[in-house]
């Protein structure tokens, strides 16, 4: 009894381990091109098969695809007021930054750092220190902006102005810009 | 301790626990909370269990939260939900179990500073039973307020065994530090030193029924898992993996090693001078309880990302200390003025003195926010699902996600979520579908004109445009569906 229960016990501790069977890339390329007539009528692009195909591509890890279902909802002119237009985007940019795309965590920060009477939240962070750490020029101004603004606690940047001050992590005027602008003055720290 | 009689042979302790109780139950009659965890992480998923439905925060799609607290936790909202259905006396009951678990630290208290004298037992169980650290936290449901209530007495029973061996309290021992381990898995050192402590002279007796006693609180813990239908303590190895080995908790702020520190004395101010001293007198009566502090400061100062309650632990150990440490000192000084006080005197004296300390820090700058944290969005939360004829719910443009939590709400209806620059369209397209919004008040110009607002709960001191609670409704009916903005698929896609 005992060693059946151990048994039963072992197979589901395995069955835990054993992580989700990654899907095989779809047979469309990344660049698919994209149809706006769907979410003009209610329809989110990843229901029909052009914008499925690509949506398994990024979910098996394709940056491109991502980053294409990213910029497609970004893009599309007009309001489409029957699909969670921000929350697509902020989905396949996540996706992609997470995957290591600077591209798609400078997109990430955009949409997540809206409110400016608060800190910049964490995440939007993290993702903002991505895209820094990739060379994304904007990416060190924006940084800079809200610093001064007070919009960061000091003790969030401890990490990056360690990082920054190693020669060779990015171009030295680059680097020289940041931590001009991060020595700078700030005004009082918002909440977070 | 044999429990019979016990109030009649221990009056002083008895009062104070019942001080201990009327201070938590104050507390635990207001809808604050301290950190959103507490809803999301133990809160929901109790509820979800009980009423299958529940927000699913992020971390329960990766995996590398426990089941163990929320299987506890759907106990009392089970009663709750059986009795009062559509009220909040789930909650309620959840919190009045957590005050009496948390009472236990003031037993366990008065208990280690025990062999240092009946004053110091009796001042340590009053500044437990007082101290708005210990307290505020005693009535919330998360992992630290549950390590408190589990290891304290754990530590108690450890300074028991290292005098007298004792197979039932080896065992309980046991049982408490592996359940300590399953709501707090990062208290690992300071559980390993509570274990170390408990082995003295005797110590080949008291192993056997201290293993037994970690397996079962092991087995119990992993049985939360199980019956949810998870691999067992499987999710401490994805915790350790996402946030330590990937980085994961960097996306929820990092700070410098030093923070614990720095954070802990603005926290405390200028009661720090007092404290901190206190504490360095205390140490030499229960140099474990240090050792225990200063290993979860060390552990959690080596993660980047950090937050004052994940070392509410050593808190609480250092106040501990200094409880103990102010008597010795009080003794010293009369000792040394030739004008030794009495016991009442001494014991009224202390009292008072911890009682103005503990108010200093609760209204310090950092603290005094903490007694309304939370109020507004969950109170109004309460309100919202509270509408007669409620039978759909729009939550827009709210300051952070999640901020729908059922087990508050507590309505089987539609919510939805809108934010963005395109929230104003998508709410009079679907507008159909709801009819009840909590909107701020300076976005209440963009919503459907047929809407009216009900309150902003608790803002009306603000300025307009920090209203970001308002409840606004419509009369009639819903109908159609929620279409692209059901609120579990849109805060997975925004990663929350």
């Amino acid at each position: 009894m005992i060693a059946r229960g151990g048994l039963v016990l072992g197979a589901m501790v395995l069955a835990g381990c054993a992580s989700k069977p990654v899907p095989p890339l779809s047979q469309c390329a990344s660049n698919t091109p994209l149809s706006p007539l769907a979410p003009i009528h209610g329809v989110p692009i990843e229901a029909t098969p052009a914008g499925q195909c690509l949506a398994l591509r990024a979910q098996a890890g394709d940056i491109a695809a991502a980053l294409h279902l990213g910029d497609f909802y970004r893009t599309l002119p007009g309001t489409l007021p029957l699909i969670d237009r921000r929350g697509r985007q902020v989905h396949w940019y996540r996706l992609a930054a997470d995957r290591g795309s600077p591209a798609g965590a400078w997109a990430a920060v955009q949409l997540i750092d809206i409110n400016r009477d608060i800190q910049v939240p964490n995440d939007a962070l993290a993702y903002l220190f991505v895209a820094l750490k990739a060379g994304i020029p904007e990416a060190g101004d924006y940084l800079i902006d809200q610093w001064q603004d007070g919009r960061v606690d000091p003790g969030k940047l401890w990490g990056l102005r360690r990082w920054l001050a190693k020669p060779g992590t990015l171009p030295d005027d680059e680097r020289a810009a940041i931590n001009v602008g991060l020595n700078q003055p700030t005004d009082e720290l918002l909440e977070e | 301790m044999s429990l019979k009689n016990w109030p009649w042979r221990h009056p002083a302790l008895t009062g104070i626990v019942v001080a201990a109780l009327a201070v938590r139950l104050v507390l635990a009659g207001r809808m604050t909370v301290f950190h959103a965890d507490e809803v999301w992480q133990y809160l929901e998923p109790a509820y979800g269990l009980v009423t299958g439905q529940w927000v699913r925060a992020w971390e329960f799609h990766a995996g590398i939260r426990g089941w163990f607290v929320p299987v506890m936790l759907s106990i009392p909202i089970a009663i709750g939900q059986t009795i009062a259905p559509h009220s909040q006396l789930h909650i309620y009951l959840v919190r009045g179990t957590l005050v009496l678990i948390s009472l236990g630290v003031v037993i366990a208290w008065h208990d280690l500073a025990r062999p240092a004298g009946h004053r110091h037992a009796l001042i340590a169980a009053w500044v437990a039973a007082i101290w708005c650290e210990v307290f505020y936290f005693g009535v919330r449901p998360s992992a630290e307020a549950l390590g408190l209530s589990l290891l304290f007495p754990a530590m108690a029973l450890a300074q028991r065994l290292r005098q007298r061996p004792h197979r039932g309290q080896a065992c309980a021992l046991g049982l408490l530090v592996a359940l300590g381990f399953v709501v707090r898995f990062h208290y690992l050192p300071a559980i390993g030193l509570i274990c170390l402590w408990s082995l003295g002279p005797g110590w080949r007796r008291t192993i056997p029924p201290l293993a037994a006693g970690l397996v079962a609180g092991l087995v119990l813990g992993g049985l939360g898992d199980v019956i949810t239908g998870h691999p067992p303590l499987l999710w401490v190895w994805r915790s350790i993996a996402f946030n330590v080995v990937q980085g994961g908790s960097d996306l929820f702020g990092t700070q410098p090693p030093w923070w614990f520190i720095t954070f802990q004395i603005k926290t405390w101010g200028w009661a720090a001078i007092v404290l901190v001293p206190l504490a360095l007198v205390g140490m030499r009566r229960l140099p474990m309880v240090l050792a225990i502090a200063l290993a979860v400061f060390a552990t959690h100062s080596l993660i980047p990302h950090k937050e004052y309650r994940f070392v509410l632990l050593a808190t609480a150990a250092l106040i501990l200390l200094a409880a103990i440490g102010s008597v010795d000192l009080w003794d010293a000084v009369t000792r040394r003025l030739r004008h030794p006080a009495g016991e009442r005197a001494t014991l009224l004296a202390l009292a008072l003195g911890w009682g103005a300390l503990s108010l200093a820090v609760a209204l310090s700058p950092v603290f005094r926010e903490y007694w309304q944290q939370g109020e507004v969005p969950f109170t109004t939360l309460v309100l919202a699902g509270e509408q007669p004829g409620l039978c759909g719910f729009a939550m827009v443009d709210q300051p952070a996600h999640p901020a729908l939590a059922l087990s508050l709400f507590n309505r089987p209806v539609p919510v939805l979520l809108f934010d963005g620059p395109e929230a104003p369209a998508e709410v009079r397209a679907m507008a159909a579908r709801f009819n009840v919004i909590e909107a701020s008040q300076i976005n209440a110009p963009l919503l459907p004109p047929d809407y009216r607002r009900l309150t902003c709960w608790g803002q009306n001191s603000y300025a307009i445009e920090d209203r970001l609670q308002c409840l606004y409704i419509r009369p009639g009916s819903c109908s159609g569906t929620v279409g692209d903005f059901a609120y579990q698929p849109a805060i997975e896609r925004r990663g929350k």
